[in-house]
This record gives C-alpha cells, sequence and structure tokens, in this order.
C-alpha cells in the first residue's frame, strides 16, 4: 500500500497459467492503457497461443474514496519465475485464473496455490475460472478439494476474462476478504490492549 | 502486505518444452559460430547468447557455468520491459540495454527479424574495453539477423 499524491493505492498481483486470460483480464478492466510485454511465442507446450507475456502487465483503477487498485500481472510460464518473486513484493492480494477448460487446469491451479503459497497466507486470494462455457460438464469439486487440502479457503468464480464486470467481480471478493481480515487484525490488537491493562 | 521474503518457486516441472521450434539446426549452429568470432574479437566477454522472443536459448557460449534457460528467460524479459518503458517514455523501440556492474558489464541487443525480437545477451569482465564490446556486438547482431532471415 502506498499514499503517492493523497492518494491511497492497493497493489494486486494477477497470476494463472499460460493463456488462462491474465492480460486479457487487466486489459478489460484498467482505466489506463496498460502496459504489456508480450512475444511471439515459440514453444510447442502451454495453450498455443501467438504471443505470451515475458515481462508484466500492467493496469489501473479506482475504487472511489480516493483508492486505486495497481494492477500487476505475471507471465504463465515457469522459466519466469524469477519475475513471480519481484512482482510479488508489496503485494496485498493475488487472483490466480485458469483455464477452466484444460485438462489439466486441477493441476495447474494446485501449482499455483503452491508457488504462491505464501502470498495467499500472509495476505488474500481469489480463483477466477475462464472458458467454463467450453467445458460445461467439467466437475468443480477437485478444485474446492485441492483448496480443502491446503486450508486455504479461497472463493472460486467463473469469469469471462473479456468481462470487466466479471473481474471486478473477482477483485470485490479479493477487497471483502482483506476488509475483514483487517477487521479481525483489529479485534486481536484491541483484546491484547484489552488483556494487556487487565 | 508482503515484503518479498517469500520464494517463488514452481513447485513441480510443468509441461513446457525447452524445444525453439522457428529455427532449425543449421541456422541455430551459425549463430554460435557468429558468437564464437564475437568473443574472439573482443578479449574478456565471458557470456554470450542468442535467445528466442519468449526466452529460450537459441545459441549460447559461456566460459562459466550459468543457469542458461533462467538467464535467457530473464534476458527476453529485460528486453521486452525495456521496449515497453522506451515507449511509454515517447521514445521509439529499444535497441540495446547497457547494464554496468562493479564485475563487468551486460550488453542485450534488439535481434529484430520479421517481427520477431530476439536478444544477443553478452556478459564481459570489467577488463573488457565497453566500447569495443559495442561496436563488434552490434556487428554481430546485423549477422545474426541476416543468418536468421535466411533461413
Amino acid at each position: 500500500m502506498s499514499f503517492g499524491g493523497g492518494q491511497i493505492e492497493y497493489k494486486l498481483l494477477f497470476t494463472g497459467p499460460m493463456g488462462a486470460g491474465k492480460t486479457t483480464a487487466i486489459h478489460s478492466i484498467s482505466e489506463i492503457e496498460p502496459v504489456r510485454t508480450e512475444a511471439t511465442n515459440t514453444t510447442a507446450g502451454g495453450s498455443g497461443k501467438a504471443t505470451t507475456t515475458v515481462g508484466l502487465d500492467y493496469g489501473e483503477i479506482s475504487l472511489g474514496n480516493g483508492e486505486r487498485l495497481r494492477l500487476y500481472g505475471t507471465p504463465g510460464q515457469d522459466r519466469f519465475s524469477a519475475l513471480w518473486e519481484i512482482l510479488t513484493t508489496g503485494a496485498m492480494g493475488v487472483v490466480i485464473l485458469v483455464d477452466h477448460s484444460d485438462p489439466e487446469s486441477y493441476e495447474r491451479m494446485e501449482h499455483f496455490l503452491d508457488s504462491f503459497a505464501g502470498l495467499i497466507t500472509e495476505t488474500a486470494g481469489v480463483i477466477g475460472l475462464t472458458h467454463t462455457e467450453d467445458a460445461p460438464d467439467r466437475p468443480m469439486d477437485p478444485y474446492y478439494e485441492a483448496l480443502a487440502q491446503r486450508y486455504m479457503m479461497l472463493p472460486v468464480m467463473p469469469v469471462d476474462a473479456r468481462s470487466s464486470e466479471d473481474i471486478r467481480g473477482l477483485l470485490d471478493a479479493l477487497l471483502s476478504i482483506l476488509e475483514s481480515r483487517l477487521a479481525e487484525s483489529s479485534m486481536d490488537s484491541m483484546a491484547d490492549e484489552v488483556s494487556g491493562d487487565v | 502486505m508482503n515484503n518479498g521474503a517469500t520464494t517463488m518457486t514452481p513447485t513441480k516441472k510443468s509441461a513446457e518444452t525447452n524445444r525453439v521450434l522457428d529455427l532449425p539446426e543449421a541456422v541455430k549452429k551459425s549463430c554460435v559460430a557468429k558468437l564464437k568470432e564475437l568473443r574472439e574479437a573482443v578479449g574478456g566477454i565471458s557470456t554470450i547468447g542468442l535467445v528466442s522472443p519468449d526466452g529460450f536459448e537459441v545459441a549460447w557460449i559461456s566460459t562459466a557455468t550459468l543457469p542458461v534457460s533462467k538467464i535467457s528467460a530473464l534476458a527476453s524479459t529485460l528486453v521486452a520491459v525495456a521496449h515497453s518503458y522506451t515507449r511509454e517514455v515517447g521514445l521509439s523501440e529499444c535497441r540495446e540495454l547497457i547494464i554496468d556492474t562493479d564485475l563487468g558489464c551486460s550488453l542485450l541487443m534488439d535481434v529484430t527479424v520479421e517481427g520477431r525480437t530476439y536478444g544477443l545477451l553478452i556478459a564481459a569482465e570489467d577488463t573488457a574495453l565497453l566500447g569495443r564490446v559495442l561496436s563488434k556486438a552490434r556487428a554481430c547482431a546485423k549477422e545474426l539477423k541476416d543468418v536468421i532471415a535466411a533461413r
């Protein structure tokens, strides 16, 4: 969180495997022209996309009351994990996007849950499932089971990465979790003060 | 807030493949030959490589044992971020990036062929003459473009 120019600004991270829709999601809600660092995709693996993010995506949106969100998108491929660590610094929460129609979507979500476990535990996270319309019969239970195994209580929401309304819904869920955690933290502090007085 | 202390490490091997599909082996060999010529022409170069737009090593020569795939990925990131940065500040595409350190310098050069931005990366010890490295590297970048374009 920063207080540049009187504005309160929060940094949020979008991550997930290649082709999940991170660049599209940031593009769909950013109020500024987003920064994109896409390059020609030359690999046989992944989603078969023509381009892939090799640096970062960046966008901004305002929340009202002078608050702004800075949105950072990570590259989706493991080879760029050094960037994950750099981009994670100072983040208040993480959105993990996963292509639900990908036959390995469950494993990919687990991979990102584990890779970003520290950030999720310290802050908050939400899961956005894209392309759900392409695999309507594919069950959701494995996502919840994977989260339960890790004692992570994260919302799992189907979204269209092209829809600003859907992505704002994800961010609303994330901010709600953050607010409730802040409230819990305040309550704990008050309880500590009271017990200290006694 | 996260203070960056968390180590972000991929937890298992992904489905990525380390194959660059768009350059034949003969072209890669020609690229290695060009890199060798550059290293022999300029003293002090410890590592020299050509990376694909999405961060795979195409050709690589180094006197040190280095994490080649990681460096290749970071090199493509730096080239892409530099391009984005120079556009945002109202300049054109970034051609070269010079990174200076106490132990030497690293150069990253744009090798754009048919809209695909490959990156020529060079790490040189502090004994190397930067001007000479730059001059020879620019010539090498041009030759690499010709080699790739003629594939």
